[in-house]
């Protein structure tokens, strides 16, 4: 068994032994054997995994199947054919106990075994968090004099690229918190953004956290501008930038999260031309 | 008639918002708001229901006609038929 400490939650890791994984997972490690609030198996297989008997709920991308148990949330990776899967991931209904297996088969959808793994252990966390209070957010987030900041867009708009502006031009007083998608929690008297492992196409991601002072949604337009929104606004965006699960429990969960998000913080709308000035007009409103 | 099991009611910071559940992010456009009669027909739609229900529902929550009470639920069942939601 490993431990890590992700975003305030204790796991327990059981089978995960690619190096790539625990390299990834370094900086959440924690030494000691403490209970857990998620277990976690894993086991590479070498053959292709049956589907099992389940209600099926809903399929997306072609290729995830959703199905409910009466309780838990569970999801397969199709493969080839439809009564064989790639992936397995099989969560409880407290979201105390997962069980994942991987049927190792060269390169599926461009990735060997070991970043799969990594990958689905992401999307088991997305889950699990949301049972614990908290909810990721796609979006580059930093902390600024102590203050964290997410930007949040849709992929491609330069979130990224704003942020490294942030830490080209105020890097003495900025951190990364996490570059593509920072899991907020709720259990202070303010919403907090923390790093963890999974950071997108880069890993630049740190164990640290700091209390959410401002949400700005970025939109590429040609002149610098900013602007508060609508809560209406703010959650019809926000919801294009979280998981929306599909599972009628952890839907309402998502949206009571984003309650709390709009209620508790700012949420701007950017329009900006990723420079610094973009940068400076934000810093002079937060 | 009655709501797919695939959209979620919930007031959100006064707004009464309809989600889809289980959709892809490419299929997303489709958060709906409702006023507060809307939430209510809505609600109620969590099992089947004929016209006649809903129209008795608004008239024993409103102070409107019979007449009005109908048109009205028309014109909402006719939004969620639209929006697909209706099975």
């Amino acid at each position: 068994m490993n431990y890590y400490k992700i975003a305030g939650i204790t796991f327990a890791l059981s089978g995960f032994e690619y190096e790539y994984f625990k390299d990834r997972m370094k900086a959440y490690e924690i030494s000691g054997a403490p209970t857990p609030d998620v277990t976690v198996y894993y086991e590479q297989v070498l053959f292709p995994i049956q589907k099992p008997d389940y209600k099926h709920i809903v399929t997306t991308g072609g290729f995830r199947e959703y199905f409910s148990d009466g309780g838990g949330y569970i999801f397969y990776d199709k493969f080839e054919n439809d009564s064989q899967s790639c992936a397995k991931v099989e969560i409880n209904a407290d979201a105390s106990v997962v069980h994942t297996a991987l049927y190792d088969i060269e390169d599926i959808g461009g990735a060997p075994v070991d970043v799969r793994c990594f990958n689905m252990l992401g999307e088991v966390f997305r889950y699990c968090i949301l049972k614990r209070n908290g909810m990721v957010v796609h979006s580059s987030s930093i902390c600024h004099n102590g203050a964290g900041i997410i930007f949040s867009a849709p992929s491609g708009t330069g979130k990224s690229t704003h942020t490294s502006l942030w830490m080209k031009y105020y890097g003495d007083n900025t951190q990364m918190i996490n570059d593509d998608c920072p899991a907020i929690t709720f259990g202070k008297s303010v919403p907090y953004v923390n790093g963890t492992p999974w950071s997108g196409k880069t890993n630049i991601n740190f164990n640290i956290s700091a209390p959410l002072r401002a949400v700005v949604l970025l939109q590429q337009k040609p002149e610098n501008k900013i602007q508060r929104i609508s809560v209406d606004e703010a959650i019809f965006r926000l919801l294009h930038e979280v998981t929306r699960p599909a599972y009628k429990d952890l839907m309402n969960q998502t949206l009571g999260n984003i309650e709390k998000i709009v209620t508790s913080t700012p949420v701007y709308l950017l329009g900006c031309t990723i420079d610094k000035e973009a940068v400076d007009l934000v810093r002079r409103i937060i | 008639m009655k709501v797919k099991d695939s959209f979620v009611l919930r007031k959100i910071a006064g707004s009464n918002v309809v989600v889809p559940i289980g959709s892809e992010t490419a299929d997303f456009n489709g958060m709906m708001t409702l006023n507060e009669t809307g939430a209510m027909l809505f609600g109620m739609l969590n099992k089947d229901r004929s016209i006649e229900d809903l129209t008795n529902a608004m008239l024993s929550e409103y102070d409107v006609s019979a007449a009005e009470a109908e048109t009205d639920v028309k014109a909402f069942i006719e939004t969620l038929e639209k929006a697909g939601m209706l099975e």
